[in-house]
């Protein structure tokens, strides 16, 4: 496992095409909350690479705030439930909240924060997910309004997706090698 | 006696039935006269259930077999890993709570069934792990489908090998992803 576009067996969107569909849901969030201004929630560490790009093609005011959880198998996840380590800097009662996710998998992750973000009353809360992974979805019921592309079960990463928190900052999105997902280091 | 039995499995979904069968079963009472006690709990007017016999039945259900996946035993680890990932984001689980007749004898008893592994009461969604060999997938596979035909309004997720084993690779579980 090198950390490097070497480990990356197929490229699935290139930087190129990733750029022209964050300008799409930027444009479609951008006609639907002109008249309410959102707020912009991405969660750490994956989602800030679209979430820096969605922002900056969005025409319309809007506001981004972060949050940050313990995720299954890391360290801090030992204490057996998932823990928000880093909460909202602002008051979300009252407002427009569009939750930006690099991928919505199982959905586990995102259905905890709606639950901890519909419990501070938003006036809406809505999903925008870059990659939308159905096939191995638990939580159905998710208001996914904005989604790039709908993505197949492979082990993607790039553009966000780590793998072992490396390959973040490839500017694609690829399916990585098996020998990869092998590699002790 | 076919059309006897889809009824009766029509009404075991839900909590009581799935608490009797386990027990009973527990007690070695074959678990088709277990089906037909469990729906006649639900039914209540002619199950000689008495309100106060279904009140002690249903609490009893409400602290077996429901999350915190320490207190269960799984047949695989796989499972077990499935619940504590379930527990971690705080969804509710049971497991295997509710048998499903697939296909019955001449005399209307249930020759063959299919068990669910978990059951997710907010979501209403049954969930089966399947990471066994391609061969035996198959035989699953067909068993899916008949319980398709017979329940279609049964909710039901599998997680095929590739599927779980790329869900624990997400989480960093190499060792587990290896070994299921």
């Amino acid at each position: 496992m090198t950390g490097t576009a070497q480990d990356i067996e197929e490229t699935l969107f290139t930087r190129e095409q990733i750029a022209a569909r964050v300008v799409e849901l930027a444009r479609d969030i951008s006609r639907d909350y002109a008249p309410h201004p959102p707020l912009l929630i991405s969660v750490l560490k994956g989602a800030v690479y679209f979430l820096t790009d969605l922002s900056r093609a969005i025409e319309i005011p809007i506001e981004v705030d972060f949050m940050a959880v313990t995720s299954y198998g890391s360290a801090p996840a030992q204490s057996g439930v998932v823990r928000l380590i880093k909460d909202l800097d602002v008051e979300i009662t009252g407002r427009h909240v569009v939750l930006v996710e690099d991928i919505i998998d199982t959905g586990l992750t995102a259905g905890y924060l709606l639950r901890l973000l519909q419990a501070r009353s938003p006036a809406s809360l809505q999903i925008c997910t870059l990659l939308d992974r159905p096939r191995r979805r638990i939580l159905e019921e998710l208001p996914i309004a904005y989604r790039g592309f709908e993505v197949p079960d492979r082990f993607l990463v790039g553009y966000g997706l780590d793998y072992r928190e490396r390959y973040r900052h490839l500017p694609f999105i690829g399916v990585l090698k098996e020998s990869a997902l092998q590699a002790s280091d | 006696m076919l059309s006897l039995g889809r009824a009766t499995a029509s009404l075991t979904r839900g909590d009581a039935p799935s608490h009797l069968r386990f027990r009973d079963e527990a007690r070695g009472i074959p678990s088709r006269f277990l089906i037909i006690s469990a729906s006649a709990a639900i039914l209540g007017a002619d199950g000689g259930f008495s309100a106060a016999r279904r009140e002690e039945l249903a609490v009893s259900v409400k602290s077996s077999k429901s999350s915190a996946a320490d207190g269960v035993r799984f047949a695989h680890a796989s499972e077990a890993e499935f619940a504590k990932i379930l527990d971690f984001y705080g969804i509710r689980w049971r497991y295997e709570p509710q048998s499903f007749p697939l296909a019955w004898d001449a005399r209307g008893r249930v020759i063959e069934s299919f068990n669910p592994d978990f059951y997710l009461p907010d979501h209403d969604l049954y969930i089966e792990l399947t990471t066994l060999k391609q061969s035996l997938v198959t035989k699953k596979n067909r068993k899916i489908r008949r319980l398709r035909e017979l329940y279609p309004h049964v909710h039901l997720k599998i997680f095929y090998n590739k599927d779980y084993r790329q869900l624990l690779l997400k989480y960093g579980l190499r060792s587990t992803a290896a070994a299921g």
